[in-house]
């Protein structure tokens, strides 16, 4: 058996020496996927090609589908600097054009996309097409992504089609 | 059935299960919510598959854990310690790609608190000496984890000067009395209070990235605290914060372990 923690010994070193001690191949493999996470997340402030694939991450834009689901456990909490900005086709709103100012422009959560998605209702009243342009820095970098916005024939909803990349 | 899983692993499994199992009933009306609107007003992208688009997909991935964390609360076995764990992470690995929800960071948290499961599950659970040296570090590591990632982001002058904050907790957030400032301060003092707010988020978030090196108690506290802090601000962060002080208390539990009780 182990030896356990002692009331003043650091977890750090508990788990070091237990780890050299005998393996635990599961507690290997979580650390290592953290460690490999930590330094993707540590490289952001150094690497212009990190912070443009981050913002493109955010933006749905360029990353094919399965390299960006290997990413999604990274963690981010209001990340980078980002905003939006609509450009609606007035004479399809059936919203007053006050209520299609404010609320589709200014600063927004890193994960951009979803916009598109939480505010569906208020894009579709304010008049589609829609163009949507999302903008995101991170110190001397910046991504912009344009996306079109058409509405579904015959339902609500619409269809997003990338702009540029 | 055996009850013969140490009492320590067992309980760290059993908060972190409740935490887990409260944030999902909190949720539960506006995930209905969200599978509705998909089904009334389907936005079609470039970029998701259709089943990862489908409202099925969602309601199944999020109501599936509420029976397993139920089944958990009370005098688990390692087996249901184990299907709970599978079926936390693998939801939440789900929830982590469906349109409708892949940009909660509160899917993140919990993926990584189901993996720490699934370690409490198969590796801790016959070994309270183990879980005692190994599982305080695997929770201080994964909270640590999660405010670098915050903390990372936020390392940009727009951040330091408050003007992203302002605008998004001070001007227009509805789950904060952050706004509500303005009806008692001048523009002038709340424009401050946010400059500074928002220099203490980035400074609160860099310094929880070290607590990782800290004893298990002065860890748990300080992310505890912190975690509170968050919630304080946007009650609706809830979900997020929950589940990080269910990390906290699990492995505080287990660095209690090696006083540790193989009573059942």
């Amino acid at each position: 058996m182990g030896r356990p923690i002692g009331p003043t010994e650091l977890p750090v070193v508990a788990f070091i020496r237990e780890m050299s001690r005998k393996r635990d191949p599961l507690a290997m493999i979580i650390t290592s996927a953290v460690l490999f996470f930590a330094l993707v997340i540590l490289s952001l402030p150094f690497s212009r090609t990190v912070q443009v694939a981050a913002a493109k991450r955010f933006h749905l834009a360029t990353w094919r589908f399965g390299g960006w689901a290997l990413f999604q456990p990274l963690p981010s909490m209001y990340n980078l600097e980002n905003s939006w900005q609509v450009t609606f086709t007035p004479d399809a709103a059936s919203a007053e054009a006050q209520a299609c100012e404010a609320p589709f422009r200014g600063f927004i959560n890193h994960h951009v996309f979803n916009r598109i998605l939480l505010q569906r209702a208020g894009l579709e009243l304010c008049g589609l097409p829609a163009r949507v342009r999302f903008e995101t820095t991170y110190r001397t970098t910046t991504v912009e992504t344009d996306y079109l916005l058409t509405a579904n024939p015959g339902s609500h909803g619409f269809t997003v089609v990338p702009l540029s990349q | 059935m055996t009850l013969a899983e140490p009492v320590p692993v067992r309980n760290a499994f059993r908060v972190l299960a409740g935490a887990l199992l409260g944030v999902r009933i909190g949720l539960a009306t506006s995930y209905i919510r969200a599978a509705s609107l998909q089904v009334i007003a389907p936005v079609h992208d470039h970029f998701f598959p259709d089943l990862l688009r489908h409202p099925a997909t969602l309601l199944a991935a999020f109501f599936a854990p509420l029976v397993t964390e139920a089944m958990v609360l009370s005098y688990p076995t390692r087996r249901d310690m184990k299907r709970a764990a599978a079926v936390e992470t693998l939801s939440a690995a789900i929830l982590l790609l469906h349109q409708a929800t892949y940009f909660y960071a509160t899917w993140v948290i919990v993926f990584w608190a189901g993996v720490f499961m699934v370690w409490m599950a198969w590796s801790a659970a016959g070994n309270p000496e183990r879980a005692s040296a190994i599982g305080p570090f695997l929770a201080q590591l994964l909270i640590a984890f999660f405010f670098l990632g915050g903390a990372a982001g936020k390392w940009t002058a727009r951040y330091w000067s408050g003007a992203i904050f302002e605008d998004l907790f001070f001007n227009r957030n509805a789950y904060s009395f952050l706004p509500y400032l303005h009806q008692a301060f001048s523009e002038e003092t709340v424009h401050s209070m946010a400059v500074w707010f928002s220099r203490g988020v980035v400074v609160v978030e860099t310094a929880t990235a070290f607590i990782v090196l800290l004893p298990a108690r002065a860890a748990f506290i300080v992310s505890l605290v912190v975690a509170a802090g968050l919630w304080l601000n946007a009650w609706d962060l809830f979900e997020v914060c929950w589940p990080l002080m269910g990390i906290a208390v699990a492995g505080w539990i287990l660095a209690g372990a090696k006083r540790g009780e193989l009573r059942t």
